[in-house]
């Protein structure tokens, strides 16, 4: 019997096997250009972003929509200036932390009072007042612990988080407080669920020892006042070693890259009937695939992992990027109906 | 290098740096019986260490946090204690180092830190366009631009730099986030080399110096 794509990923969720293995891509920028509406004025219009993921979904076949416009919005909330360009996703400018006494006076913004938050949430009402099917919707939140790198600017922020526990401290409860309004917002808006985004946990970026300290308290702290269930992204850097850590988060799913450096079944295997395990398709090196590429790769990807549900096919980072092309996608999608159906023979 | 130029402190280095052990740094790099660094510190102690710590980074058993703090703190090292390195042997090629159109400055800061450990004095051009990129390369003849990406566009945009400057006897060497993604991308683009650490950095220049 074939499931709606809410049936699918819920069943996944449930640590049971779908019809089908679940698919999600989500090529934020090409609806923008098949449309021919320069970035800068499709990202800042909630219509236009929500026909966009409409768009996607019937065209790509994805089994939930990301609800964001970009990753920069919540620096944009802290008074950040967000940089458009024509060939790739908005990105955070300057920093707008660059001394400690701004930390000190630091005040969280106020949902309703942001208008960038707010198109966020417009999109999310659109979205789910339109969408014509049932299609989960995730909202997106950036961790406290991975906010600063676009607030303070890498360095700086790592020198903070060496240095100055007191206004690192500050700092976390600050964004602390503002995920939570953040992520409950959206899920009253209409989302299904938020997707964490905590690349600076990863022991690709900040040592185990360091992250015990701060980004595994402040998950653990955090993720269960979520009022919807939350999955864990680390945005391509690894996930292994704090994988038994992040199980303790309350977190539903976990995005991994597990490229070359780390085994994915592995990661399965650790994961099962415990979280969901979202990934692996190389987002950059998508670019050249050609349609029988795509079908081998998304074959080997499913190919032991599908097993007892809990999987879900996407790509590594959460954002396709605009110089993919279309019949990529298109093949990504047709090898995952052709080899992803349960019960798997590939 | 042969084995044994190796420094046999080398493991005891790489500890204080990941550890941010300022004071076993000193005794290391400075000790009371007169040695002072040199080139031939930086050739058998320096570099193999900050490679050592590169591969740790490439093997996921160090952090990029740790190896931003061992390039800050060897860069200390290496102002502090011999302020005038930087006129030596190893840089009569001039140097920059770029972040191509990105806000993202990690990448090149720490390259930046690990070229000065290993005794080189590169120019920071900061955050620039490739049409800056290619003027300052011109106005100051820079012989190796070490390029920074963090995005994909960005990285793709190497491109039109190497191409401004083909003919020109400027060699290109990236690293950055995409190219770790896409083996192919550094040919693409038409780089001279790719580095996957901040270290790869300095064995490029190595090589690229090695070969002209």
């Amino acid at each position: 019997m074939t499931m709606t794509s809410r049936e699918r990923i819920l069943t996944t969720l449930s640590h049971k096997e779908p019809d089908r293995v679940p698919l999600i891509l989500n090529p934020t920028m090409h609806p923008a250009r098949d449309l021919g509406i320069p970035f800068k004025e499709y990202f800042r219009s909630p219509e236009l972003v929500a026909q966009g993921l409409i768009t996607s979904r019937e065209k790509f076949g994805t089994d939930a929509y990301i609800g964001f416009h970009y990753t920069p919005v919540e620096y944009e909330a802290f008074g950040g200036d967000v940089i458009f360009r024509d060939d790739g996703p908005p990105n955070s400018g300057r920093p707008v932390i660059n001394t400690g006494e701004i930390i000190d006076n630091l005040q969280v913004p106020l949902i309703h009072e942001t208008p960038c938050l707010q198109m966020v949430l417009d999109m999310i009402r659109i979205l789910k007042a339109k969408s014509p099917d049932d299609a989960p919707i995730f909202g997106v939140a950036l961790s406290p612990l991975s906010l600063p790198v676009m607030q303070m600017g890498f360095e700086d922020y790592i020198k903070l988080m060496y240095t100055d526990e007191i206004r690192f401290e500050k700092l976390i409860a600050i964004n602390s407080r503002f995920f939570l309004d953040w992520a409950a917002a959206q899920i009253e808006a209409g989302a299904d669920g938020i997707v964490y985004y905590d690349p600076v946990s990863s022991p690709t970026i900040i040592p185990l020892e360091l992250y015990r300290k701060t980004g595994l308290k402040i998950a653990q702290n955090l993720i269960h006042q979520v009022p919807g269930p939350v999955v864990s992204a680390f945005a391509s850097a690894r996930v292994l070693p704090i994988l038994d850590d992040v199980l303790t988060t309350g977190t539903v799913g976990i995005a991994v890259w597990a490229g070359g450096n780390e085994n994915i079944k592995e990661i399965k295997l650790k994961s099962t009937e415990k979280v969901t395990i979202i990934g692996n398709l190389n987002g950059i090196e998508m670019r050249h695939w050609t349609r029988e590429q795509a079908f081998s790769i998304v074959k080997k990807t499913i190919e032991g992992l599908e097993k007892g549900g809990g999987f879900i096919l996407s790509d590594t980072h959460g954002e396709i990027p605009l110089q993919v092309p279309d019949e990529v996608l298109y093949a990504i999608r047709d090898a995952t109906r052709e080899y992803g159906g349960y019960p798997i023979s590939v | 290098m042969a084995p044994d130029e190796v420094d046999t402190r080398v493991p005891d280095l790489i500890t204080a740096l990941i550890n941010m052990d300022r004071l076993t740094l000193r005794e290391i790099l400075k000790p009371e019986d007169g040695t002072v660094i040199n080139e031939h510190t930086i050739d058998t102690l320096i570099v193999p260490a900050l490679d050592e710590i590169g591969q740790k980074w490439e093997d996921g058993s160090v952090a990029i946090s740790q190896v931003y703090m061992a390039g800050i703190l060897i860069e200390e090292m290496i102002s502090s204690v011999i302020p005038d390195i930087r006129s030596d042997e190893k840089n009569k090629e001039r140097i920059a180092t770029v972040v191509l159109e990105d806000y993202h400055m990690l990448g090149e800061r720490i390259v930046t830190a690990y070229l000065i450990g290993a005794g080189y004095a590169p120019l920071r051009y900061g955050r620039r366009d490739v049409q800056e990129v290619l003027l300052l390369v011109s106005q100051d003849n820079i012989k190796y631009l070490v390029i920074s990406t963090l995005m994909l566009p960005s990285a793709l945009r190497i491109k039109e730099v190497t191409s401004g400057l083909a003919g020109k006897g400027v060699k290109v060497i990236v690293g950055g986030a995409p190219f770790r993604f896409d083996p192919e991308l550094g040919k693409e683009v038409g780089a001279d080399r790719v580095c996957f650490t901040a270290s790869d950095a300095v064995t490029a220049i190595r090589e690229l110096e090695a070969m002209s």
